[in-house]
């Protein structure tokens, strides 16, 4: 089959006519170039890219892993050769400041690149994406000296970078870490502390490894208020930028793992022969703030890597069921002699795939559009409405990462029903997409740690002023929708559910502050469902609203993808979102049964 | 060095082809990308442009819509373009080699050619000998190897059998690129942003002072390949084998 990963259609329509990223060219001088087919030429090199160099080392990815011998860790071989082209083309660091080595594209634009990049190999893709967010760290917090030492080699992916929070005993409650740093006298720290579960912790991709630590300082204050941030190199690097001494940073281990077979997920032990030096990267104690500019990003790039598992699933399954003859039409079903039909004709396979198809086209839509508020933020007009954007950015993140993972998984899964006995044998792609989607619920912060955020931080910010903001974006599309006869019937359900988040926020909101703070907290995640449900409600209508006021002078050729949005919409509101009304409905309850039961009416 | 390279913008050969009318065929609905053979003779040109500098011309004879094929040719560092329009996309080569001639003459004739072996679309691998007939200098075609000094060329192409011939020729030639010429790269990100830049001179056929109509080959009719139906497994020892391939190919198939 033609190996897709994406509808290229889509990715347009969102780029061109529901974000009009062409329009960020200006407002920053700097975006200048990104004109209309600037940005489409970027995203045929891109899937070019994807199509021919990354997506068949995927497999091979999956099949051979990584492996760990003499403390050496070796990657998947067709690895190399790709890191290698990927360096050359200059794709690591799209989005960075020129100044640095990188790419200066908006996000907005980088986003489908990082669609068909991810979608075709996403485990190779961590290992450039975690150097990237590792190097805008150092970008945003290194003293001129840390910026000059590292960050021109990390941005050309000459150095990796990686991220290291997470120890035996600190996973989700980071702020249990008990890695230490003590000052050397000298401005450096030695560092002594073991980290687990590290992507991309070691390597043989790259000369040297420049690890951001999470560590505390002798005596300072336990949990966050006493983490601090350090770079810690696996090579020290010598003042001339050569790589000297080796840092005592050894992979004691490297994890087996369901999925993501492809990139090493590493124990890491620093100083353990008291040979480790870090240096400070931010103030002291200020880490876990500097960490989470780092972790924010990385949140949007895991809704990334889940989604783009989902839109890969999507377009295989589409093109499995177009091809795959098997059962007779229902129509003709008492006809002996009715031939077998693609499995498409049939309406539950049908189902499945508007499922798929709803999904993928919301997701893509909120993707692009939190990727399009990151560039508002950052080159708006005003300080009031950069303000109002960075807000969306903060608000959404949660509902990009959790919900949009695990609804990613659940298209997953659809596709590999739509295989059968098929989707479930390790030739056909269907069971490793599914395999790698998984892990995307669960690091970078679990999605009930997402769902948490959602109701205990998000909601509140700034005095729920980005949520109203955000509930004032809703109005508008409500509005324009609302115009228009072919869609209003929808508008109007779509209209109720806003509503009821609204309402249902308010409700939540309280609770949290009042004596049943565990019952509300016992049903985050069951209202980050339902807020996410409205949102994809509310981009799916975004999209009908461009789609229908263009069906009329549309060219034949667009004419059915136009109506296919409205489809969308159709579907989600007429199947979906009486789920969701029941979702609030239960929310309403705040049921207090999963914290009241005591521990010992569990089976012992 | 002034190197011309000629392009033709081609399906992906990924795409699904829909047939419509007679003649046609829905391209508003496919991918088109740089001839694959095409773009080992950028990338040999290029090279060249980067070991002894000069400039390296991209000319395509294709409908309007070939400018966004050119821009991809162009981030792989090719210097400007020429882009000649036709309302076909399925020109015959002899009309294809006059419009390439009338534009590199215009522009000013290179010091060396570069073609595909072929176009994966049409496959009538001529144009590059009614090319080189035209302007009347050399022409090889299929080249896996090649070095260029001063005044000569000297050109490899397997001849089967493990075997090569060796080809040396005056400048300017026409060297038809295949696989195995070198490894076509991938535009670099800052590349792309240059090629938007660039220069493509788009002129018609009549410009050029050619008439469409006055082709030697015209297209009767588009089909699309009969699904192939499955194979079948002669089983046994050889012999057993063989006289049953016999049996099929005289009684069932009738062809002996
Ligand atoms: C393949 C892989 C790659 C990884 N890469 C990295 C990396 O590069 N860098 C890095 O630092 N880490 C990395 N991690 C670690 C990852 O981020 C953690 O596994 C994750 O944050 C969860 O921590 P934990 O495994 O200790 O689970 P736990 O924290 O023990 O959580 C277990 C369960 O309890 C829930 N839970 C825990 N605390 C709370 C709470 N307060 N309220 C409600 N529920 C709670 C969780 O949601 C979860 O369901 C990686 C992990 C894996 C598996």
């Amino acid at each position: 089959m033609a190996q897709v990963i994406s509808d290229r259609r889509d990715i347009e329509f969102v780029m061109h006519e529901q974000l009009n990223a062409e329009s960020l060219s200006k407002i920053h001088d700097g975006f200048a170039d990104f004109n209309k087919k600037t940005i489409d030429l970027i995203i045929s090199e891109a899937k070019n890219f994807a199509v021919k160099e990354l997506l068949p080392a995927n497999k091979d990815g999956d099949q051979q892993g990584c492996s760990l011998e003499n403390g050496i860790v070796t990657t998947p071989d067709s690895f190399k050769r790709l890191f290698a082209l990927f360096n050359e083309g200059e794709w690591l660091a799209p989005t960075e400041d020129p100044r640095w080595g990188g790419q200066g594209m908006p996000r907005t634009v980088a986003s489908a690149a990082a669609e068909y990049f991810n979608g075709a190999n996403y485990p190779f893709m961590m290992y450039p994406g975690l150097t990237q967010g590792a190097g805008h760290l150092v970008e945003h917090f290194g003293t001129k000296e840390q910026k000059d030492l590292y960050l021109k080699n990390m941005y050309t992916g000459k150095w990796c970078g990686t991220m290291l929070l997470t120890e035996p005993e600190a996973g989700s409650d980071v702020g249990a870490l008990t890695t230490k740093a003590v000052p050397n006298g000298d401005g450096t720290y030695a560092i002594v502390g073991e980290k687990i579960f590290i992507s991309g912790g070691d390597h043989d991709l790259a000369e040297n490894i420049i690890h951001p630590v999470l560590a505390r300082i002798e005596g300072a204050p336990a949990g966050t208020k006493g983490i601090s941030l350090f770079l810690v190199p696996k090579f020290r690097v010598n003042p001339d930028g050569s790589p000297g001494e080796f840092n005592d940073v050894i992979c004691t281990g490297i994890e087996h793992k369901m999925g993501i077979h492809g990139n090493s997920t590493c124990s890491l032990s620093l100083g353990s022969k008291g040979n480790c030096i870090g240096t400070l990267l931010g103030e002291e104690n200020k880490g876990m703030k500097a960490m989470f500019l780092m972790m924010n990003a990385a949140r949007l790039l895991v809704g990334f890597q889940g989604f783009a598992c989902a839109t890969t699933a999507y377009m295989y399954a589409l093109d499995y069921a177009r091809n795959r003859i098997q059962g007779k039409d229902l129509m003709e079903i008492m006809n002996p002699d009715a031939k077998g039909v693609p499995i498409i004709r049939h309406p539950d396979v049908r189902r499945q795939l508007m499922v798929m198809k709803t999904y993928v086209e919301g997701m893509r839509s909120l993707l692009y559009f939190v990727h399009y508020c990151s560039d508002m933020a950052k080159f708006a007009q005003s300080d009031k409405e950069k303000a109002k954007y960075q807000g969306f950015v903060e608000v959404l993140t949660p509902i990009a990462k959790g919900y949009v993972t695990d609804r990613a998984f659940e298209v997953c899964s659809q596709g590999m029903q739509v295989y059968g006995g098929y989707g479930f044998i390790e030739e056909y792609p269907m069971a490793q997409l599914l395999r790698d989607c998984r892990i995307t619920l669960i690091y970078e912060g679990t999605n009930g740690i997402q769902a948490m955020d959602l109701l205990g931080r998000k909601l509140g910010l700034n005095k729920g002023k980005p949520i109203m903001d955000l509930f004032g974006e809703m109005q508008k599309t409500l509005a324009q929708a609302k115009e228009i006869d072919t869609i209003q019937g929808y508008a109007v359900k779509v209209e109720a559910v806003i509503n009821k988040l609204a309402e249902v926020s308010i409700h939540m909101g309280q609770t949290a502050m009042s004596d049943k703070v565990l019952s509300a907290f016992a049903n985050a995640h069951p209202f980050q469902d339902a807020a996410g449900d409205t949102v994809m409600a509310w981009m799916l209508l975004w999209r009908a609203v461009i789609a229908a006021q263009k069906l009329e002078k549309a060219k034949k050729k667009d004419k059915p993808f136009y109506q296919g949005i409205i489809k969308s919409l159709q579907f989600y509101t007429e199947t979906m979102l009486p789920i969701t009304l029941g979702r609030f409905a239960a929310l309403m309850n705040t049921s207090g049964a999963a914290v009241e039961i005591e521990d010992n009416m569990f089976p012992s | 060095m002034k190197i011309c390279v000629c392009v033709k913008h081609v399906p992906d050969t990924a795409a699904t082809i829909k047939i419509d009318g007679e003649t046609g065929f829905k391209d508003s609905e496919i991918k088109f990308v740089v001839n694959p053979y095409d773009e080992y003779g950028v990338e040999e040109a290029v090279k060249l442009k980067e070991k002894n500098g000069g400039e390296v011309v991209i000319v395509t004879v294709g409908k309007p819509e070939a400018a966004a094929t050119i821009r991809s040719a162009l981030a792989m560092g090719a210097d400007r373009a020429i882009l000649v329009t036709t309302d076909s996309q399925f020109l015959d080569a002899s009309l294809t080699a006059k419009a390439l001639k009338a534009a590199m003459e215009k522009d000013g004739l290179p010091d060396l050619i570069f073609t595909g072996k072929g176009s994966v679309d049409t496959e009538s691998f001529q144009t590059q000998y009614r090319l080189a007939h035209s302007l009347g200098i050399p022409v090889v075609n299929e080249v896996s190897t090649l070095s260029v000094d001063g005044k000569k060329a000297v050109a490899e192409l397997e001849v089967g059998g493990g075997d090569k011939q060796v080809i040396e020729m005056g400048l300017p030639c026409v060297i038809g690129a295949t696989k195995g010429l070198n490894e076509p790269r991938y535009p670099k990100f800052p590349d792309i942003m240059k090629a938007k830049k660039k220069k493509i001179d788009e002129m018609t056929l009549a410009d050029l002072g050619l008439d469409a109509s006055a082709q030697g080959v015209t297209l009767e009719k588009l089909e699309p390949v009969p699904e192939r139906t499955g194979a079948k497994m002669i089983e046994g020892s050889v012999e057993e084998q063989v006289t049953e391939l016999i049996r099929i190919l005289k009684q069932d198939e009738k062809v002996l």
